[in-house]
């Protein structure tokens, strides 16, 4: 069993049977480290999350989780590493058939040996992570479209995985409670050493927690930069970069378009 | 290589004269592996012995959300006992865990369960089912006045939608109501064959299969393959387009969500269905006619003279006035429950599973009522 929680993405090239998302993506996500995916709506962001937790095969390429080749792996391998991953998905995904209490316990019933008063007490130190405590017996359809994304999140951290993956946790949250998120986001990375991979392109946020970044591009279909957000704001030549991460001003400022 | 872990484990040292006691957290608290729980640490401290609780962490190895509950648990139970935990020596990871998690007070449980009994519960039911009833009927209502605006010449739904709708409930739905009235004709024919043998009248099975095709079979079982197959996919489409809201844009953008997705759905079944009557009623007659001709050597033209004498035109007309009532209530039942569809996919279920029951349920008692209605009239 592996053990790094390095993350290395190499030459992947995504595609929608003949139609290509992305191609020669090469980076390395940072055990321990948050990495933020960022880019415009509708360039691949969520599709190359989808990739890296094995929902899709890469047309070419391979993703290695520390030493072990993820797409090479067998069905079983692959299963095995999945237990390592906690996702929220952009929607929250949570079963709509079960309370919130049942969403974050199934993990724990299926994956650990613990007790079910034990359980109880792990979901609601989960939900109280998120701001939720109190909500055990209600089911999602009974919550808010934010409180389903926080409860989801819960249930994302509920086997304190070693790589998590957000797609787009803040977006639909208000300000306050949004803010909270990204602390939660980074105490998770300093308390429980988890790799987090973040999709997003909310720019506050993407400030606030990055401690890597990476910028897909939809027109060239390539990664065109990573680094640090504000490194990256302050010295990337790529414009379609430096227009993203300030609001498209650059934009305005230098060809006067909207 | 995956480092050795080491057990987690706990020991009280307890200052007696001061009254306090000192847990020395030791080991690797991980939530896979078994951690101690907070009741096992007030085994070692006998009650009433100490009123200062503290904390060393210095051989604490690595931690995850198994530390948390047991420091959670052990704080829950000291606040019960009123006794003062001190949490200075908390590893800061946990500290700032702790701060997050009491960010956001606890919801107040809010108890909207009504009280419980015998009569409440009789109470309650009544409530529902009358409200229930209340809300049909309304529909029904608003259903009407949509048909009324068609009728009065007012664009209230799109044409496409309308052949759409026609064209799935009509001739997508030929091979499966083809296949169950030609099995039924032949099961009529085969069981009547049996019995009318040991008189010597087999010539009677064409008047067995015709007439029961024309009056009963062909429109009942044209509508029970209706209830299920177009009835729950009305439930299920309409279920889900109020799940993602989008009947709710509907109303938003001033149209009538009846008008624009029940009247076309309806219109199309009423209309739909005693031509599907008619179908199923011809196809039963031809399975009966196989077992006549292949199996009871009766000819061709002696098994359809046959046929064709045993009906009449009021027997014709009863089967079709039936499934033009079959064609209101499958649609009825499979947009009321849609639309009114609960906001989760689990509702969605549920709406298909009470529009198929509702369904199959009114068609019996619609046949029942027009036996009966049929019978006094002399029909």
């Amino acid at each position: 069993m592996p053990k790094s929680k390095q993350i290395k993405i190499n030459n992947l090239e995504m595609a929608y049977g003949s139609f290509v998302v992305m191609r020669d993506l090469n980076f390395i996500v940072e055990a321990g480290k948050v990495t933020v995916i960022m880019g415009g709506s509708g360039c691949g962001k969520s599709t190359l999350l989808r990739h890296m937790i094995g929902l899709h095969e890469p047309s070419k390429g391979s993703i290695l989780y520390g030493d072990m080749n993820f797409t090479a792996a067998s069905e079983k391998e692959q299963d095995e590493m999945k237990q390592r991953f906690g996702v929220l998905y952009q929607g929250g995904a949570l079963w709509s058939s079960m309370t919130l209490e049942e969403n974050i316990s199934l993990p724990l019933q299926t994956y650990t040996k613990l007790k079910p008063e034990e359980i109880r007490d792990v979901v609601s130190l989960k939900l109280s992570l998120v701001g939720l405590s109190g909500f055990e017996e209600f089911l999602p359809g009974q919550l808010s479209g934010g409180m389903r994304k926080r409860a989801a999140l819960a249930r994302a951290i509920a086997l304190d995985p070693d790589f998590l993956f957000l797609d787009e946790p803040s977006a639909g949250l208000d300000p306050v409670t949004s803010k909270r998120l990204d602390e939660l986001i980074l105490q998770l990375r300093d308390t429980l050493g988890a790799t987090i991979v973040v999709v997003s392109h909310e720019l506050a946020s993407i400030f606030a927690i990055a401690d890597h970044a990476i910028y897909l591009d939809a027109i060239s279909k390539r990664m065109t930069a990573q680094g640090l957000p504000t490194k990256l704001k302050a010295d990337v030549t790529d414009s379609g970069v430096r227009e993203f991460l300030s609001r498209g001003s650059s934009s305005l400022t230098s060809t006067g378009r909207d | 290589m995956q480092a050795e872990q080491i057990k987690a484990t706990i020991k009280v040292v307890s200052d007696k004269e001061a009254e306090q006691a000192m847990v020395n957290v030791s080991g690797d608290w991980l939530l896979k592996t078994h951690c101690p729980r907070c009741s096992d640490l007030w085994n070692l401290i006998p009650d009433g012995s100490s009123k200062c609780l503290k904390f060393n962490f210095s051989k604490l190895g690595k931690w995850d959300t198994g530390l948390m509950v047991f420091l959670i648990g052990c704080m829950e139970y000291a606040e019960k006992k009123n006794i003062l935990l001190d949490e200075s020596t908390f590893p800061d990871g946990v500290c700032k865990l702790l701060e997050l998690s009491r960010a956001v007070p606890e919801k107040e449980s809010t108890s909207k369960s009504e009280p419980d009994g015998f009569l409440n519960n009789i109470g309650r039911n009544t409530r529902e089912i009358l409200e229930g009833i209340r809300h049909f009927l309304s529909f029904t209502g608003e259903v009407a006045l949509g048909i009324g605006r068609v009728l009065t010449g007012k664009k209230i739904f799109r044409g496409v939608d309308f052949l759409t709708i026609l064209y799935q409930c009509s001739v997508s739905a030929l091979p499966i109501v083809g296949l169950i009235s030609l099995l039924s004709g032949l099961t009529m024919a085969f069981v009547g064959a049996v019995q009318l043998q040991k008189f010597g009248a087999e010539i009677f099975v064409a008047d067995l299969v015709g007439l029961a095709m024309v009056r009963e079979m062909g429109a009942l079982m044209a509508a029970i393959v209706m209830t299920g197959r177009t009835g729950a996919s009305f439930a299920a489409q309409l279920g889900n387009m109020r799940v993602s809201e989008e009947i709710d844009a509907y109303k938003t953008m001033g149209i009538r969500p009846v008008d624009f997705l029940v009247v076309p759905r309806l219109l199309a079944l009423i209309l739909v269905m005693p031509m599907l009557c008619m179908y199923a009623n011809l196809i039963g007659i031809i399975g009966g006619y196989l077992v006549g001709v292949l199996m009871l050597d009766m000819s061709p033209h002696q098994y359809l003279t046959q046929t064709i004498n045993a009906m009449s035109l009021k027997d014709l007309f009863s089967g079709e006035m039936k499934s033009f009532f079959f064609g209101m209530v499958v649609a009825v039942s499979g947009c009321f429950y849609g639309i009114n569809c609960g906001q989760s996919s689990v509702a969605v279920g549920q709406s298909v599973t009470r529009s198929v029951v509702t369904g199959i349920t009114f068609i019996i008692v619609v046949d029942a009522i027009f036996a009966v209605v049929f019978h006094i009239l002399g029909i």
